[in-house]
């Protein structure tokens, strides 16, 4: 290796390393996603409530054997006895917590709600909650306000607030490219007889949806446009120009599925998971658009 | 004093780097790595249920819907079977506020599919299983209406063959039994 390439290597990573640790990056965009995965939860609990209540009266929770996960899990089973007082109390706490002013232990109040509601539905759940459940986790540690003035404890914050909003967009990036790169090896999705299947799937596929759609050139170009938009998230995300746009494509990409395939749960999840790529200044943008807007 | 905090900055950077680039590897090998390879290395193992999550929509799983049918005995005659998830999802399309019903089934789905993994072929098997129980509970309580002789309760694969352009059904399994035969699953009002 050359000097210069060492150097340039090194460069990379002091200035990765400052990305790091120079201070919490996009807090009000962070604020936001963080508020949204909440909102998220509430809608999600106050649906799941009539589900759940069904299936609780007839499963027997199979209980863990160690005493961490007793502890951990201890709220759910007071859903396994008692399913309308947990949910009560569970989206009390959610609604009190999208009003919390931004602190660690409320986003971990969060994450331990969001295991107990993975537990409860975990026998007839989908991939939405394993989203919100790994989402939280990444939470954690994602504070966008200062908690302390002092040097290494600040500096500390701050790095593990932006590791958490990184690990959350990494988590987004890494559902587009398994999925992109399955459905790449996949002679079916490759073929365009996917969408054949997912038109045939009974108890998924909306009977109402446009029958203009229905033939197999769209197959095919809805086939590609998939695959492609996977493959090409994690890359395009990150660039400048394209951001923006790739956002917004995956986000009609998601509504799209919702219409299709009655996955609402899952094609929420995932626009809310978009917004932890949105900047601060996309905000303010559209902020000062509707300030000129207003002021005519 | 401000020496010292930039050196721990700095250090603190290095760390962070290192965690992300781990992270990424790790992440990277689970997705790529065959599963049979990757279900014999537990970190790698816990990447690829956990963290990186999907793939979604793989082909083999658009191929193939599970459907519950449930007829009961009274008086003597069967009435004819009945798949009531696949009528709340036809509801639901109509509906799509009726967010209930698209869930309906869930748990009769997970319970009968439950049932079917195992390979139990008789009622008297069968019925010591606290899947078919609460099974059995549910469609007791939640489906029929009112006390019934018997209960045929009817599960299939139906699986679509692009070629044929139509589907092939499989049966699961197929149970008549007196329902207040079978033990309960839960102690419910």
């Amino acid at each position: 290796m050359t000097r210069g390439q060492s150097l340039s290597a090194k460069q990379l990573i002091d200035g990765f390393s400052s990305y790091l640790t120079g201070g919490s990056r996009e807090p009000v965009a962070t604020r936001i996603f963080l508020k949204a995965l909440v909102c998220y939860m509430v809608i999600r609990l106050i649906l799941l409530w009539p589900v759940c209540r069904v299936m609780l009266h007839y499963h027997r929770m199979v209980l863990p054997g160690s005493l961490l996960w007793k502890i951990i899990l201890a709220p759910s089973y007071l859903a396994d006895q008692h399913p309308d007082a947990f949910f009560v109390v569970a989206i009390a706490l959610a609604i009190v917590l999208l009003y919390t002013i931004p602190h660690h232990a409320a986003n971990f109040l969060f994450c331990w709600l969001t295991v107990n509601v993975y537990y409860i539905h975990s026998q007839t759940g989908d991939g939405s909650d394993l989203m919100l459940l790994m989402l939280s986790v990444w939470c954690v540690p994602m504070v966008p306000v200062s908690l302390t003035d002092s040097g290494k404890p600040k500096i500390i914050q701050i790095t593990l607030f932006n590791l958490g909003r990184l690990f959350c967009q990494f988590a987004t990036i890494f559902i587009y490219l398994s999925s992109g790169v399955d459905k790449l090896a996949s002679a079916t999705w490759r073929s365009g007889y996917a969408f054949e299947y997912i038109r045939h799937l009974e108890g998924l596929y909306n009977p109402h949806f446009p029958a203009l759609f229905q033939n197999h050139a769209w197959d095919l170009v809805l086939s590609w446009i998939t695959i492609l938009l996977e493959l090409a998230f994690g890359v395009l995300v990150w660039q400048k120009q394209f951001r923006t746009t790739v956002l917004l494509c995956a986000a009609v990409f998601h509504l799209v599925i919702w219409w299709m395939v009655s996955l609402p749960d899952f094609s929420v999840i995932m626009i809310v998971s978009l917004l932890i790529f949105v900047n601060d200044d996309d905000y303010d943008v559209r902020a000062a658009q509707r300030r000129v807007r207003r002021d005519g | 004093m401000k020496d010292s905090l930039t050196a721990f900055t700095r250090k603190v950077g290095y760390i962070a780097c290192l965690v992300v680039v781990l992270h990424v590897v790790l992440a990277l090998v689970s997705l790529f790595l065959p599963r049979h390879v990757a279900m014999h290395m537990p970190l790698i193992s816990f990447y690829r249920k956990m963290v990186v999550l999907g793939p979604y929509f793989q082909a083999f799983r658009l191929t193939s819907s599970w459907h519950l049918l449930v007829s009961t005995k009274q008086n003597g005659s069967w009435s004819s079977l009945v798949d009531h998830t696949d009528d709340d999802f036809k509801q639901y399309s109509r509906q799509p506020w009726r967010y209930d019903l698209l869930h309906s089934g869930d748990y009769e789905n997970f319970a009968a599919w439950e049932v079917s993994v195992k390979d139990q072929k008789s009622i008297g098997e069968v019925s010591a299983q606290r899947h078919f129980r609460a099974l059995n509970q549910y469609v007791v309580h939640e489906l029929i209406d009112g006390p019934v002789d018997s209960v045929m309760l009817v599960y299939v694969c139906h699986t679509y063959r692009p070629d044929h352009k139509n589907y092939q059904v499989d049966t699961l399994f197929n149970y008549r039994y007196d329902p207040r035969s079978i033990p309960i699953s839960k102690a419910i009002d």
